[in-house]
């Protein structure tokens, strides 16, 4: 529930803090429910803000993106410092991990060069002593002079203690006394003189001794602004630069110079040759050989859980709409015009059923690609399987999307959401209707014994075969020519292991299910409205409908791959609702009754379709099934993702163009060998 | 010079240099690979990425970043 409009709150509180230092989960923790999903203004990166009440304050929690620091090399790095410039809260609660502290603090040490107050949360210290490194707080507090509280978020422990500490603090921010990070002596000079030519021009909002500091860090966004604040000093400012322009090694050496001193009395560490827990999992997880053996069982695990559970869940819950509730439905608009019953019960009604049937499959995937990616496990999968998605322009990130869209497509897409870099996301969103998911292979299965005989097992192999090096074929040309090559860097943290949070994950199912139902059950509603109109009107039967119509003309370009038959082309054209709509639609075309409910009737449809075509036509059609148009489910998802239209658009142009081609070659070349 | 990518399991150096694309620096340096930086070896199979400790936190790295990045075998230990 969304109540942030009630009362302004009374204190600001910002989280900010790097990766996997528990931060969703203090989140979560923290606010609970009272939750908005939004978006920072004018970007793509979501902004969760929340609200919870302490002490009869009402205060407001915004979390930042997680960054490493606060350079402007990613939107979510601009995002974080942007907004503790220009709208600064009371306080930043910053976390670190107890197993991972020296690292952790490179961002509060960026942090306190700005203007705001800071507490710190020291999180997973039962997870560090598990691996055998001890941190004295107090020992932490008094070197940094920031407040420090100790929390296993996990367990809610700490928590309220650390809220009492950033409360306190906004409401006495003279006592915020830091211990801040200072340049080594050889730049020091050099950042005066910055500071000289800034006096009094520097841009708004930015402190001159932060601003000189991120000049000298070689920052192009203060760089620009600094330009426009001072225009007459930036001749000398940029001479100075350019003089140093290594001078960023030398400033971020120096943050580690003052992490070292912060942590020399605090942190009792494992003896060196001590084997820790997590990289005794990784001799198996990490392996080149075992780790691959490792994931096929967690994707095994994973998709046996989908059709155990999601899977008869979806077809009850399409069931009942499809059944008694259309038939209610149906009761229900007697009196209406026979159009609006028709809307209602077969447009809109089928595509709730659309959706419907992929929720619980969702629930599923989510739940446990969260488990995976909360305990730590999902990096390990991107190590293992970076060096074959090497030559896909893609890093090992962007496996776990993919192999979830061979059980259906719309979570692989939104899957997609561990990848931090965008390019890299958008590239996997546009392969993922490139996996055969369960619908199409569907398809596959009931067409291929009648086209194929006895070599149908064999050509059900080379048609999935051949998905997945279409799949490779088109990631390695996107790259090239989309995106220019330049595969992106694989430089990733590897997480110590630990038990997972359940309020985590259930708040991670909760959150994506909901999104899509909210986003892309509209759209996918209103596209099956209108494909169902499409199919109906003008004529009665399909046959005279506008999609027959549209069929019909699109014969003589599918003449070229074999389908000159209007029927097979309004067939592939039905499965853009469900792929698996198309062998509903060959059976109302080719006069088979209702597929799939009788054996016989349906062995009796697939020979009908055989018959229609060539052997090198039913290859042609199966292979455009295989790769034509994303469902409008994944399409859905695809735009709510990359929020943008035009990869939306060229995701549906990239399948068309490659559908076709294949379809052209694949039944020329069958043609001639016939 | 050695690169961190030749480097077998188990060994550890200094960070000499890092590769000169700011980009790629800029996301070693957030990870903790500065020069100067003590890394451990903990995954090196001969091909595909590594795995090194640094600043106490564990980061996986492509071969083709790891070759760019140099490194001096580690100064020899103060206590035993």
């Amino acid at each position: 529930m969304d109540r942030s409009a009630e009362r302004t709150p009374e204190v600001v509180l910002a989280l900010a803090g790097q990766p996997n230092v528990g931060k969703s989960t203090v989140f979560n923790a923290l606010t609970g429910l009272d939750q908005h999903v939004g978006n920072w203004p004018g970007k793509t990166v979501e902004k969760m803000t929340g609200h919870f009440e302490h002490r009869g304050l009402r205060c407001e929690l915004v979390d930042l993106p997680c960054t490493y620091s606060l350079t402007s090399g990613s939107e979510e790095e601009r995002i974080a410092r942007d907004y503790l410039i220009e709208e600064p809260p009371d306080v930043v609660i910053v976390l670190v991990n107890a197993a991972t502290l020296e690292r952790n603090l490179y961002l509060v040490a960026e942090l306190l060069m700005l203007p705001v107050p800071l507490v710190v949360g020291l999180n997973m210290v039962d997870v560090a002593e598990a691996h055998g490194t001890r941190v004295e707080t107090h020992v932490l507090e008094a070197a940094l002079g920031v407040p420090v509280v100790e929390l296993i978020a996990r367990r809610g422990r700490g928590l309220r203690e650390l809220v009492e500490a950033a409360v306190d603090l906004a409401q006495h921010p003279e006592t915020f006394s830091p211990n801040r990070p200072v340049v080594r002596d050889n730049h020091r000079p050099l950042l005066t003189e910055l500071e000289a030519l800034l006096e009094g021009r520097s841009p708004e909002g930015y402190p001159p001794d932060w601003a000189a500091l991120k000049l000298l860090e070689g920052d192009g966004d203060v760089a620009q602004e600094v330009k426009k604040s001072a225009p007459d000093a930036w001749d000398d400012v940029h001479e100075v630069l350019v003089a140093h322009d290594d001078a960023y090694l030398d400033i971020a050496g120096g943050r580690y110079d003052w992490i070292a001193r912060m942590v020399r009395a605090a942190v009792v560490r494992p003896r060196r040759g001590v084997t820790v827990i997590t990289d005794r999992i990784d001799k198996v997880a990490a392996h080149p050989f075992w780790g691959l053996v490792t994931l096929l069982a967690a994707l095994a695990a994973m998709f046996g859980l989908t059709y155990a559970i999601g899977g008869p869940a979806a077809d009850a819950l399409s069931g009942v709409v499809s059944g008694s509730f259309s038939e209610f439905l149906r009761d229900l608009l007697a009196g209406a015009p026979g159009w609006l019953s028709g809307v209602i019960v077969d447009g809109v009604v089928a595509g709730v059923g659309t959706v419907l049937s992929v929720v619980p499959i969702l629930i599923v995937f989510f739940a446990a690609l969260g488990l995976l990616e909360d305990v730590g496990y999902i990096t390990r999968t991107a190590y293992v399987m970076d060096r074959y998605m090497h030559w896909l322009g893609l890093h090992g990130k962007s496996c776990m999307p993919l192999l979830i869209g061979f059980g259906c497509n719309v979570p692989g897409v939104m899957g997609t959401r561990i990848i931090e870099e965008r390019k890299t996301r958008i590239l996997t969103m546009l392969l993922t209707p490139f996996v055969p998911c369960t619908g199409r292979l569907a398809v596959l299965v009931f067409l291929a014994p009648a086209f194929f005989g006895a070599m149908a097992p064999w050509a059900l192999l080379a048609l999935v075969g051949g998905n997945i090096a279409v799949m490779g074929l088109v990631g390695f040309g996107a790259n090239k020519l989309i995106f220019k090559g330049g595969r992106s860097a694989f430089i990733m943290e590897m997480p110590l292991y630990h038990a997972p949070n359940l309020k985590t994950i259930g708040l991670y199912v909760w959150r994506n299910t909901w999104a899509f139902i909210k986003k892309a059950g509209t759209l996918i509603v209103i596209i099956s409205a209108i494909v169902w109109a499409l199919s109906t009107y003008p004529g009665s039967d399909p046959g005279e409908s506008v999609l027959g119509i549209l069929g019909r003309a699109l014969e003589p370009a599918g003449a070229l791959m074999g389908l000159g038959d209007w029927r097979l082309i309004v067939a592939l054209l039905s499965s853009f609702v469900a792929k698996e709509n198309s062998v509903a639609t060959l059976g109302i075309l080719f006069g088979a009754g209702s597929a799939g409910h009788a054996g016989a009737a349906a062995a009796g449809l697939a020979t009908k379709v055989a018959a229609a075509m060539t052997p090198a036509g039913a290859a042609a059609f199966l292979v455009v099934q295989m790769t034509f148009l994303p469902c409008v489910a994944t399409l859905a998802a695809i735009r709510q993702e990359s929020r943008s239209w035009r990869w939306t658009g060229a995701s549906v142009g990239l399948t068309l163009v490659v559908a076709f081609v294949l379809g052209v070659i694949v039944y020329q070349v069958g043609s001639l060998l016939q | 010079m050695t690169s961190l990518a030749q480097l077998p399991p188990h060994s550890r150096c200094v960070v000499a240099s890092l590769p000169r694309a700011r980009g790629i620096a800029d996301r070693l340096i957030a990870l903790g690979l500065t020069p100067g930086s003590e890394v451990c070896v903990l995954q090196n199979w001969g091909r595909g990425p590594i795995i090194v400790e640094v600043h106490g936190a564990r980061v996986a790295l492509g071969r083709g970043q790891a070759a760019r990045v140099t490194v001096e075998p580690e100064p020899q230990p103060a206590e035993g």
